[in-house]
């Protein structure tokens, strides 16, 4: 006890709350143990959370990996408390200039460790996040430093449900926090399943309020195509390859002429690394949305250091693996539905005859579709397959529609509302269930978006995106004729799990809510960028008010709407617009050099 | 109390070293003279190099073009950072701001400055782009007449920066440091020749690099005569470059030791192996100017866009070599698939020059198809270059001299003491006519600007009228000047006019009116004058008084 109060001395007077729940709390969840080498270690629910022979080693250890990437001015945020060996191994190695604070998800065990340890000094300077997850969500969100997280998985493992809710509340925050307007340049592919996503994310982003220009390369498609009819595939490989390093140009081109907060791209967008590295270079902020499965597309590898923020639909293995190829930073960000795409139709009867059937399937013929969906194929039930890439199914003849030809989105709809049971299979390109089924497909949210009813096989990541209450999905291919048997014969059962599926989506599954995670997190990353941006502290008035704002611009400033962002170009474009007959200040005139500054290109082409 | 002057040259390496007459001329105007620059952060060890400076005040020009650009600090934070490194300078009170840099955001910042005294690009009261200075104001206009052009930039930023005075060459020092360094580098070399020369193969524009096999092949010459060392110097985006000079060198049996020291060197040190060289061998880049500046000979091969009159290689004993070409030298922003220009000077007769100022081979003969010029001051005091060989007669030539006497006269008022030419331009007679078929109009077009003087100055002006004088005026001026711009005899002038017509810093329709004015009387003095030299015999002209244009338009406010 002795030990305890002497280690809260030092925070009494800064956290005085968090002193009295300490001493309140009964602790023991902590099984505290000597080390081999004499200080004390601990398990936690039968797993050690420090090493059983010299705990302090292995902190150090584990603090010189972790500050290689701490840079100056960042908040250091520790999730993993433990006994604090790695907390104070972490505070001794910090670059100048940068703060630490430690996630604090269990009071009690917290206390077992001010209990059995001696802290020094650097004990006090630790900036403690307690609470409740949203109190501690609301205190990492109004931190002014770039937040960097430093997981200690062993002293954070029985907490990893928390620290996931804390990450999620903490984005949702942000998120909400946002109501500056950013100009976002959107890069789209050339075709392909992104595509349409890239449509749906730059809608998404305007209805956020946000400025979208959208460099849409698809219509060079044709062009790209043509290619595809070269024999030799080195030549048709190399084409394409010069074709997309000049389409990779002129988006350096368009993004000159207009730059941009944020360059957005999308999986397959024909950007080089040559290309990010000089966007890089020359200061821009780039993020990549792979709405891939990195597994099967694997371009990611070359493209890995190029982007600034990458954001992937998969989670531990594809995060690790973008990191060992050069990733600085990756983030989770499932798939979405587009509401105003994806909804419930009203068909007409004609329609329901032309889309409608018992069961149906959307999509390309991949080697698993083509092996299993002709085993759902019954005279007890109509079956209809949509969709391109399927020459040579020949098992599958009598229920592929319009011959295999590419379906549209509009279409696409229309067969999701006109079926009873919608067939949701993840591609794979072995013959039976993904082996790696971790992602979820945008077909599983465009088709609870739609209020459709869907079978779909189980995938790692479905149950936190759905519950069983709004899904049903299957991990046997075996059990799905019962499935379909069932559900055929419950209407009300499907309209039920529909409408819930579409009710979540509403919720929480559209493309909005995507893009504000998505920009809550680079708000985070850079919160003197974007994260400034965002929180509209480049509004007029915010600008104004700021103590280091010159009063010469404080007067041109308050010519603006309180709530409107203000850059350079607009103080420069203000100061033109008063005509012919109005002489400059020296204010102006320094305006108006950095606009110059502002306005050149050449460098950037 | 000394006086001080702000030089702004934020651009370009080689500006850096080609103000270096300008520093001395200074000093030789005011004596003690506290001279500060403003330069580019990447430029600032250049600059440090230079004799003459009291304090050298860099920026990172670049890093505020990405953040500017890239919008990653705000409004406010941008402002405050330029204004916080901004005041020192504006504290200074300098008696003169010379402006080299030419361009809107230098003269939106030497006029955010200040001085009583602004040379170059400054900012008019309503923030457009004004020159003053005559000499700053015929550096931007000469890229319209760049074929009759003959004074070097070093010259021009003499002259419009300071004025007339002594010749001084352009000088970098070279530090102990550096000297020791270049040393050891050398004597490391495995065959330790006892001389060395330098090659710039590279440059920073493509268009204006000689092709990298003819260096190759020209040093292969050369080592067939020459048993010294050969230094390749360069940046570390030139190694391509560099690797094609070696190999097509090895190719063709050359056998002097090779040195690549490109990307090897701080400029320190390049400037420290420049000056243990015998010669550099370069196309038109910064260290061209840098070896002017140690003192040993240059040869410049001047292809592409360059034009070595303009930044040829800066006083005597340095050499040009330029292709005989109807398109030589091109406009900068001309795009050329086919560069012809580089092909046209053979790599053997390179090799020759280079031969010839290594003591090793007679002076070089020109031939068809390319010119070799040899560098000098001349009767003025300004560098120059003399051709070699059958020097040209063309109307051109006739012209490029004609416009050299007429312009250092106007703009110096000082008589040149570049002999006359005895005879006349084969079109001597046209030109006569041409001249006199434009005075009736230039008279009407500055009677017109009375005119609207007059009407401007009215209490109660009548708009209408005053518009419809403009109206006349502007379609008499607009064929006027296209007659003007069409002649050799008179587009230089007819290209000053227009832009002090547009060079104004004025506030109010009658001081506008006026200015104008006095831009239509100066053309027209300029005209006569010139018809004038053209109808006098050579003899007569030796006698005439030089022009006097007093006056600077864009200073003409009220």
């Amino acid at each position: 006890m002795e030990l305890l109060h002497t280690n809260l001395d030092g925070i009494r007077r800064t956290f005085p709350d968090l002193v009295s729940a300490l001493l309140e709390s009964p602790g023991g969840r902590l099984t505290i143990t000597s080390s081999r080498e004499g200080s004390p270690s601990a398990k936690q629910d039968e797993h050690w959370i420090h090493s059983a022979y010299d705990p302090r080693t292995e902190a150090r250890s584990w603090a010189d990996l972790q500050a290689k990437e701490w840079q100056a001015g960042e908040l250091g945020v520790v999730l993993g408390v433990g006994l604090l060996y790695h907390i104070e191994a972490l505070a001794a190695v910090k670059p100048s200039g940068a703060r630490l604070a430690v996630v604090l998800p269990d009071i009690a065990a917290f206390k077992d460790a001010l209990t059995v340890r001696a802290m020094g000094p650097w004990f006090n300077g630790i900036e403690w996040i307690w609470g409740s997850t949203d109190d501690m969500a609301t205190q990492l969100a109004s931190k002014s430093a770039p937040l960097r997280f430093f997981t200690n998985v062993p002293a954070a493992r029985a907490y990893a449900a928390h620290h996931q809710d804390l990450d999620i509340r903490l984005r949702r925050l942000l998120a909400a926090r946002q109501h500056g307007r950013l100009h976002v340049a959107l890069v789209g592919p050339i075709y392909g399943g992104s595509l349409p996503i890239t449509g749906y994310v730059a809608r998404a982003l305007e209805a956020l309020g946000h400025r979208v220009t959208w460099v849409d390369h698809s219509v060079h498609h044709a062009s790209y195509d043509r290619f595809n009819r070269f024999r030799d595939p080195r030549h048709r490989l190399s084409m394409q390859s010069r074709f997309a390093d000049v389409l990779s140009m002129s988006t350096l081109t368009e993004l000159s002429e207009d730059p941009p907060d944020l360059v957005l791209a999308m999986a397959q967008a024909p950007m080089s690394l040559g290309a990010l590295e000089h966007l890089r270079r020359k200061k821009f902020m780039t993020a990549m949305w792979f709405v891939e499965n990195y597994r099967h597309l694997t371009y990611w590898q070359q493209l890995a250091p190029g982007y600034d923020y990458w954001f992937v639909i998969q989670q531990e293995a594809c995060h690790a693996a973008l990191r060992r190829a050069g990733a600085p930073h990756v983030s989770y960000l499932p798939m979405a539905a587009d509401p105003s795409v994806h909804q419930p139709l009203t068909m007409t009867m004609n329609e329901q005859m032309e889309f409608g059937s018992d069961l149906s399937f959307v999509g390309a013929g991949y080697p698993n579709r083509r092996t299993l969906l002709p085993r759902w194929i019954n005279k007890d039930w109509t079956f209809k397959v949509w969709g391109n890439e399927w020459d040579g199914a020949g098992a599958l003849s009598s229920v592929l529609q319009r011959q295999g030809a590419r379906i549209d989105t509009d279409t696409c709809v229309k067969v999701f509302n006109a079926t009873a049971i919608n067939l949701n299979l993840h591609s794979n390109t072995g013959e039976g269930l993904d082996p790696a089924a971790d992602f979820v497909n945008p077909r599983t949210f465009e088709l609870a978006a739609c209020g459709a009813f869907q079978l779909v096989d189980q995938r790692a990541l479905l149950p936190e995106l759905f519950s069983e209450d709004e899904i049903v999905s299957f991990e046997q291919t075996d059990d799905v004729p019962s499935l379909i048997r069932t559900w055929l014969r419950d209407p009300v059962g499907r309209r039920r799990i529909a409408d819930a599926a579409r009710q979540r989506v509403l919720r929480q599954h559209t493309y909005e809510h995507r893009m504000k995670d998505l920009l809550a997190e680079l708000g985070m990353r850079e919160p003197d960028r974007l994260g400034s941006i965002l929180r509209g502290d480049r509004n007029a008035d915010t600008l104004a008010a700021q103590t280091t704002t010159p009063q010469e611009l404080t007067t041109l400033l308050s010519q603006f709407p309180s709530g409107q962002r203000v850059e350079l170009k607009d103080l420069a474009a203000l100061i033109r617009s008063r005509g012919a007959g109005t002489e400059l200040s020296r204010e102006d005139l320094l305006i108006l050099m950095l606009d110059s500054y502002r306005t050149e290109t050449r460098d950037l082409v | 109390m000394s006086r001080q002057v702000l030089i702004l040259n934020m651009t370009r390496m080689g500006d850096l070293v080609q103000m270096g007459a300008l520093l001395a001329r200074l000093q030789e105007e005011w004596p003690g003279v506290a001279i500060d620059l403003v330069v580019d952060r990447r430029f600032a060890p250049v600059a440090s190099l230079l004799t003459g400076l009291r304090d050298i005040v860099a920026y990172d020009f670049h890093a505020l073009i990405d953040d500017s650009r890239a919008a990653v600090k705000s409004v406010a934070a941008l402002f405050h950072d330029v204004a916080t490194w901004a005041r020192p300078l504006v504290d200074r009170r300098y008696d003169r701001i010379i402006n080299l840099t030419f361009n809107r955001p230098s003269a939106l910042l030497s006029s955010y400055i200040g001085a009583p005294d602004i040379r170059g690009a400054r900012s008019a009261w309503d923030g457009q782009s004004v020159i003053e200075n005559h000499w700053m104001a015929y550096f931007a206009d000469m890229h319209h007449f760049r074929a009759l052009n003959r004074f070097n930039l070093v010259d021009v930023y003499a002259l419009g920066g300071s004025g007339v005075g002594t010749f001084a060459p352009l000088t970098v020092q070279v530090t102990t440091a550096a000297k020791e360094w270049a040393r050891r580098f050398l004597t490391d070399s495995p065959d330790s020749p006892k001389e060395w020369i330098a090659v710039q193969a590279g440059a920073s524009d493509v268009m204006k690099a000689w092709r990298p096999e003819y260096y190759g092949r020209t040093l292969a010459h050369v080592s067939s005569q020459w048993d010294g060392g050969i230094i390749l110097i360069g940046t570390p985006a030139e190694q391509d470059t560099i690797a094609q000079v070696v190999r097509v060198y090895r190719e063709a049996g050359g056998r002097c030791p090779l040195l690549n020291a490109a990307g090897k060197t701080t400029l320190e040190q390049l400037v420290g192996l420049l000056a243990e060289c015998r010669l550099l061998l370069t196309n038109d880049t910064g260290p061209m100017h840098l070896a002017v500046g140690v003192h040993i000979p240059v040869i410049d091969l001047s292809v592409g866009h360059v034009d070595f009159r303009e930044t040829g290689p800066y006083g005597p004993g340095h050499w040009v070599l330029q292709p005989e070409l109807d398109c030589a030298p091109c406009g900068f922003d001309q795009v050329c698939a086919h560069q012809t220009c580089k092909d046209r000077l053979p790599t053997t007769m390179v090799a020759d020059v280079v031969l010839h100022v290594l003591g090793k081979g007679p002076a070089p003969r020109p031939a068809h198809g390319y010119r070799i010029f040899e560098s000098l001051i001349d009767e003025d005091r300004l560098g120059s270059f003399r051709q070699l060989g059958q020097t040209d007669s063309s109307d051109i030539e006739w012209y490029s001299r004609f416009w050299r006497r007429y312009w250092y006269e106007s703009l110096t008022h000082t008589a040149s003491r570049i002999p006359l030419d005895s005879s006349y331009p084969s079109n001597i007679t046209a030109a006569a006519q041409h001249l006199s078929g434009m005075m009736p109009h230039v008279e009407t077009l500055c009677r017109q600007a009375d005119a609207i003087v007059r009407a401007a100055g009215q209490v109660s002006q009548s708009l209408q009228s005053l518009h419809t004088l403009q109206r006349e005026q502007t379609a008499l001026r607009e064929r006027a000047v296209q007659s003007g711009m069409a002649h050799v005899a008179s587009s230089p002038v007819t290209t000053a006019f227009v832009r002090g017509l547009h060079n104004d810093d004025v506030k109010g329709l009658e001081r506008m009116a006026r200015h104008h004015a006095l831009a239509y009387r100066q053309w027209r003095r300029h005209l006569a004058e010139i018809h004038k030299q053209l109808t006098q015999t050579p003899a007569k002209l030796s006698d005439r008084p030089f022009p006097m244009f007093t006056g600077s338009l864009a200073a003409h406010s009220g």
